[in-house]
């Protein structure tokens, strides 16, 4: 199925990869980042593709898929320690999806990596960046 | 460290593995203060304090289920209804807003504050089948109106055919628990302050019961005696007390007037033991013949006897039986059954012996039709008994168990049972420093089988799910008063010339006292109890009959047992020590008497 609300950050072209990211940090999407590419994290980004989609006020959804956990991983992981998302017992690596909030950027929660990626914990995480995003 | 890990490990394992999470939750709120009680400290609240007692519903389910196997099934659906219900708290409003074209920024605040809650309630541990039902419904959701259906005009929003759906099982799951052919049972929360020698004053909790509060009683931080008002309201309290105690046995006393009238009646029997013996001495019969028939028949009487004693065992039990007294009658009424079952074994030995000898036929066979309607009778007398006493023992039973509930403790379904239940102490009644006071939650397991007759209430066995007792303490500083005898030792100053033959001299002695009362410490409260301040004292140093004054200042300790003071005789003009041991009862011929 074809994304269509979703930027693909590229792996190899660390420049470009910085870029993206900043022109999406910039805007005034609401935005949820997914990290790793298994199967089950395409599946996710997928239905999070769909549901970028059907926000119930009409606020603008995107998806950053960062499909490994080196590239933009100096910019990503600041984000979540002040959240206090990344502690001791949970590494960077062990996060599988986070929203941020238009600007100010904050993450608010995260999908672990055991973590289902379903349409309740997804829509619940564009929900809780909305929320958070009213000033 | 080590030992709080323990302590936590042990905790975590009873709530994972035997579901027995702490069902209460027992809030202090003094002021702006707030504390919650926690059961692993000494749980010492202040007396007159406000607590709020929070039920967790999980947990209750949990433990229900835990003691009640048999429950699980209406259980199942309780925690899926409260689950929705927790759910779908603000759906009419999210509905509502889900339908206008534009929000302003306060309903839009509202609105994503909602929807999180929703989403996040979901999501939570325990209501994977909840959150499941709605990807479900997401995904139908999906198929009827297609996917990126964004556009509000292309159909059905994905929130409200969510919300709408979920709304349909909740009351399909409703509808089914109130047809499910199990059990029934209802939870109940009472409260009690138990003073001293045991006596209980029930106590109101908003919510859960229909008591009225008792008049405003403050316990005075620093006023050191009861006002006129005080003491005349304690009497009323007091008589009042009383009667409420009078009255919850009376049922239970009727019951035993009735139950003595149902002792079986053994006239019969004493008949027959008689009709045996003359038939044995007058039978005619031969000496063989006689020593066999004799042998049967000293049997039977012994039994007749033993019988005759037991019931008259089981009248004097039951005479003497109170509601608060342990017995062992229902054993004993086992026995009479027994007696009465060997007696017809005896009996029908004793028939068979006689059978066997035709010649004396007629004379056995009037004996045999006394046996047959006596046996008969008293057979039916001792079950009639054997069952009353155990209908009088539920009832014992439950008053012991439920500590009385009565009519105005309302009865819940897990439905309706309120969250959170509210005391305040001051409302509370009668109490005193270091009072218990018992906050306990009910599970209440109606036994139809067990009516009496329409008469008394019906029968409910009452199961307790948690308790929690707390001690009521006056906590931080408070003043009280202590009176007593000192033993005061004049230091022979100022040209005072004190008695050569005693160096110690009595005195009647009132001090007011400052004291600390503990949170934490349950041995401080009520035996450390250290107390600092003013005595007075009417001390007769010169011996002359008529008492000095005294003042000064006085330590104590051990609930005011043990004192020493640093004083000064002011008419004799002259300062003295003392000290005091207060003991908590008198000892013949030494005046020493407990502190007030």
């Amino acid at each position: 199925m074809a994304l269509q609300k979703t930027t693909e950050i590229p792996l190899n072209d660390k420049e470009l990869a910085l870029k993206e990211y900043a022109e999406l940090i910039e805007s005034d999407k609401i935005i949820m980042v997914v990290l790793g590419n298994s199967a089950s994290i395409q599946a996710g980004v997928d239905l999070a593709d769909e549901l970028a989609d059907t926000s119930p006020t009409g606020e603008k959804r995107w998806v950053m898929w960062v499909k490994n956990y080196e590239v933009l991983k100096e910019k990503l992981k600041p984000v979540l320690k002040k959240a206090k998302i990344i502690e001791d017992d949970t590494p960077y690596e062990d996060i599988k999806a986070f929203c941020l909030t238009r600007p100010e950027r904050k993450a608010l929660s995260r999908v672990h990596k055991n973590g289902a990626m379903d349409f309740v914990r997804l829509e619940g995480l564009f929900v809780e960046a909305e929320r958070g995003s009213i000033i | 460290m080590k030992k709080k890990c323990i302590l936590s490990f042990i905790g975590l394992f009873f709530s994972l593995f035997l579901g027995y999470g702490q069902i209460l939750t027992i809030i202090e709120k003094n002021g702006r203060k707030i504390d919650t009680v926690k059961t692993n400290s000494a749980q010492i609240i202040d007396i007159n304090g406000n607590l709020e007692i929070a039920i967790s519903k999980t947990n209750l389910i949990n433990r229900i289920r835990s003691n009640h196997p048999d429950f699980g099934d209406q259980l199942d659906l309780q925690k899926r209804i409260d689950a929705l219900e927790k759910a779908l708290t603000n759906q009419e409003t999210l509905l509502r807003r889900l339908q206008q074209q534009t929000l302003n920024a306060t309903d839009k605040k509202a609105f994503y504050e909602e929807l999180d809650a929703f989403y996040k309630s979901l999501s939570e541990t325990g209501n994977e089948d909840i959150r499941a039902q709605a990807n479900a419904l997401f995904d139908e959701w999906r198929q009827k109106f297609g996917p990126r259906s964004s556009n509000p005009n292309s159909g059905l929003k994905k929130e409200v055919y969510i919300l709408s759906n979920l709304n349909k099982d909740l009351n399909l799951v409703k509808g089914n628990l109130a047809n499910a052919n199990g059990k029934s049972y209802t939870v109940s929360m009472i409260a009690h302050v138990l003073g001293d020698k045991g006596k209980k004053n029930r106590v109101h909790i908003e919510n859960f019961d229909t008591i009225s509060e008792s008049e405003l009683i403050t316990i005075p931080r620093w006023v050191t005696s009861l006002t006129p008002e005080q003491a005349t309201k304690l009497q009323e309290l007091q008589k009042r007390a009383e009667d409420y105690n009078k009255e919850a046995p009376k049922y239970f006393e009727s019951f035993k007037a009735a139950l003595l009238t149902k002792l079986p009646d053994l006239s019969c029997i004493g008949d027959l033991k008689t009709g045996i013996q003359n038939f044995i001495n007058n039978a005619n019969a031969g000496s063989t013949m006689k020593a066999a028939l004799q042998d049967d028949a000293q049997s039977l009487v012994a039994e007749i006897d033993g019988l005759t004693s037991i019931v008259g065992l089981v009248t004097q039990n039951i005479s003497n039986w109170t509601i608060n007294t342990p017995f062992e009658i229902i054993a004993q009424a086992k026995t009479l059954a027994k007696s009465v079952d060997s007696i017809k074994i005896n009996f029908s030995q004793f028939k068979t012996t006689a059978g066997t000898f035709a010649n004396i036929k007629t004379q056995i066979d009037p004996v045999i039709g006394t046996f047959a309607a006596c046996y008969q009778t008293v057979s039916d007398e001792i079950s009639g008994l054997a069952n009353a006493i155990s209908i009088l023992k539920n009832q014992r039973d439950r008053f012991n168990d439920n500590d009385a509930i009565g009519a105005e403790v309302v009865k819940f379904t897990l439905s309706d049972l309120p969250g959170t239940g509210y005391i305040k102490l001051k409302r509370s009644g009668a109490r005193d420093n270091g009072d218990e006071l018992e906050v306990v939650l009910v599970l209440r397991l109606p036994q139809k089988e067990n009516a009496i007759d329409n008469a008394g209430p019906l029968a409910e066995k009452n199961e307790t799910l948690e308790s929690r007792p707390l001690v009521m303490q006056l906590i931080g500083l408070h003043s009280e008063t202590a009176v007593g005898i000192i033993m005061g030792d004049s230091f022979n100053e100022k040209g005072f010339t004190p008695r050569t033959d005693k160096r110690f001299l009595y005195a009647p002695s009132a001090a007011l006292l400052l004291k600390v009362g503990s949170r934490k410490s349950k041995l401080y409260n009520d035996f450390i109890d250290f107390g600092f301040g003013l005595a007075i004292s009417t001390p007769d140093f010169n011996t002359d009959g008529t008492p000095e004054f005294g003042a000064g200042l006085m330590f104590t300790a051990f609930k005011n047992i043990l004192s020493v003071g640093l004083n000064y005789n002011v008419t004799l003009d002259t300062p003295f020590w003392s000290f005091g041991i207060n003991l908590p009862f008198n000892l013949p011929g030494i005046p020493i008497n407990a502190p007030k």
